[in-house]
């Protein structure tokens, strides 16, 4: 028995080239290739379904709301994202919501049948560039805070006990902008007064 | 017949009779008369026994009179206060204050008609703006749906299609991979423009991971570093708000490619004192704000736009040392 997969793309183009690479391989047949997500979930409820491949936007219910749900329904159902949205925020979304995959809408048939078969055995597919700007992603959401050049510059000043005055000749700015990069700095380090900030500014100096 | 008369300055036109009691010879009396407060001297009236009186101002006055019997002797003055109430206009700060009155009031109109004129202004700029917005929302849609969902079944079909290529033939197989190059292309600058015209992400998950965003791609695209930092309750807040200071970074990001010749941008955006303040560095040749801004460097934008917010925008640039601004925005969070 072939292996049964849903097609969920408010766009018929997209989902008839999908359809037709995937009945090249006999493994796998199409069931239904529905247009929004109310549908596709009221379709796995009375119906035999494996593999659900899902859009993300779409009029009426979006591919992450349905995604949750249908997992909520039918948890051992495989969800694969397939999107032009190639941004971490909606693929963080997307596997949050329980997806197993996350294609982008220029894929070939080879990924596509890498991606089926990962999933069916039970892994996570994400392609090398989209594996990437996930771990970028979850790397910059911690936003450990940096110096920035003129903040290292001010800081350094500071180290050394010049003023704000004398800061602000030295490197031929206002004393506002001055006064600005100090609060910034404090407010990301969460420094509060400006003894902690002297302290903070010689041991940065050092780097 | 010390009396006190009492009068409105309707009534400012009144006259006195008199007579003597001395019968000896009445025709022969002598009547004088004076209305201190108005008259300086006694008048004499000869033997007229009346006086009238128009059009007197308000204030008081002492009407005396006195006569001379057929001896020439007069007798003591008699007299009768009046009183007669001035108008409101002829009160003694009246001028004062009505030269007041009418200068405090044309200075309200003046300043009123200064704040509508303001907030016509104002509110044209912002619907220029929304109107724009709305259609790019629209043109990026359009793109998508039409274009890119093409471009997407090209790719496809063009996938599909590989299989009927005789893998032997070397110019078939060059050309599949020139065309398959070609779509991948133009589908990653039509990503990036649609991203540019409308940022999705930024309605659906907020300023921080749009920046996160944008930064990732041009980071991928250019050769210059791009940090960011955002305060962490600034993830996500009013739309208002997001989509202008998300148009400003894109604003600068593009001055800094074109002009700067940069290594480094960083874009921060923090919240103190009640603001937001957003700060962005660059380290590229820096620029002459005043010039470059009537140049049309798209630096007019982001003043406007600062500006509809109520927010101020200082720049900072030393020839050679990079740009760096700073945004301050009075901002609440909603309960």
């Amino acid at each position: 028995m072939s292996i049964k997969i849903l097609l969920v793309d408010d766009h018929n183009l997209v989902s008839e080239g999908i359809a037709r690479i995937i009945i090249s391989d006999k493994k796998y047949s199409v069931v239904a290739q529905l247009t929004n997500g109310a549908e596709a979930i009221e379709f796995v409820k009375n119906n035999i379904v494996q593999v659900v491949i899902m859009d993300i936007n779409m009029p009426g219910m979006d591919g992450i709301t349905a995604t949750r749900e249908i997992k909520k329904i039918v948890p051992e159902i495989k969800i694969i994202g397939l999107s032009m949205l190639s941004d971490f925020g909606t693929i963080h979304k997307m596997l949050e919501s329980g997806a197993d995959g996350y294609l982008l809408k220029n894929i070939s048939g080879d990924e596509l049948f890498t991606a089926l078969s990962q999933v069916l055995e039970g892994k996570t597919y994400l392609n090398t560039e989209l594996q990437q700007l996930f771990l970028k992603g979850m790397r910059d959401q911690k936003n450990i805070p940096l110096l920035t050049k003129k903040e290292k510059e001010v800081l350094n000043l500071i180290a050394a006990g010049l003023t704000n005055k004398d800061i602000a000749i030295k490197l031929k700015i206002g004393e506002e902008t001055i006064k600005s990069h100090r609060k910034n700095i404090m407010n990301k380090f969460d420094i509060h007064n400006a003894a902690e900030l002297v302290r903070f500014a010689i041991d940065h100096q050092l780097i | 017949m010390d009396k006190q008369i009492n009068l409105t300055y309707r009534q400012n036109h009144f006259s006195f009779d008199f007579t003597s009691l001395n019968f000896t010879d009445a025709d022969e009396n002598n009547f004088q008369y004076k209305l201190e407060g108005l008259d300086e001297q006694w008048i004499s009236a000869g033997r007229r026994n009346y006086v009238s009186y128009t059009n007197l101002n308000g204030g008081n006055y002492t009407f005396k009179i006195k006569s001379s019997n057929n001896n020439n002797i007069w007798s003591d003055p008699e007299s009768v206060s009046i009183y007669i109430k001035p108008p409101f206009w002829q009160y003694k700060l009246f001028v004062p204050a009505l030269i007041l009155i009418l200068g405090a009031s044309g200075f309200l109109i003046y300043r009123n008609r200064i704040k509508n004129i303001h907030r016509q202004q104002t509110e044209k700029l912002l619907a220029e703006i929304d109107a724009q917005e709305k259609e790019r929302r629209r043109i990026a849609r359009d793109l998508h749906d039409e274009f890119g969902t093409k471009m997407s079944a090209l790719k496809i079909y063009l996938s599909t299609y590989e299989k009927f290529i005789d893998q032997q033939n070397i110019e078939a197989v060059k050309t599949k991979k020139e065309l398959y190059s070609i779509v991948d292309d133009s589908m990653h600058d039509l990503r990036s423009l649609l991203m540019d015209l409308s940022p999705k992400t930024l309605e659906m998950h907020g300023f921080a991971s749009a920046l996160n965003d944008l930064t990732t791609r041009l980071s991928n695209t250019h050769l210059f570093h791009i940090k960011s930092y955002v305060s962490p309750q600034l993830e996500r807040f009013d739309a208002k708000y997001e989509l202008p200071i998300f148009r400003i970074t894109q604003e600068l990001i593009n001055n800094s490619i074109k002009h700067a010749g940069c290594k480094e941008i960083s874009i921060q955006l923090f919240y103190r004192d009640n603001c937001i303040v957003f700060s962005y560095e660059d380290d590229g040749k820096g620029f002459d704000f005043e010039k470059n801004k009537s140049e049309g460097y798209g630096l007019k934008n982001i003043e406007t736009r600062v500006s509809l917010l109520e927010g101020k925008v200082s720049w900072e640039s030393t020839s050679g040392n990079g740009i760096n601004v700073t945004i301050e925005i009075p901002y609440k969070f909603k309960k």
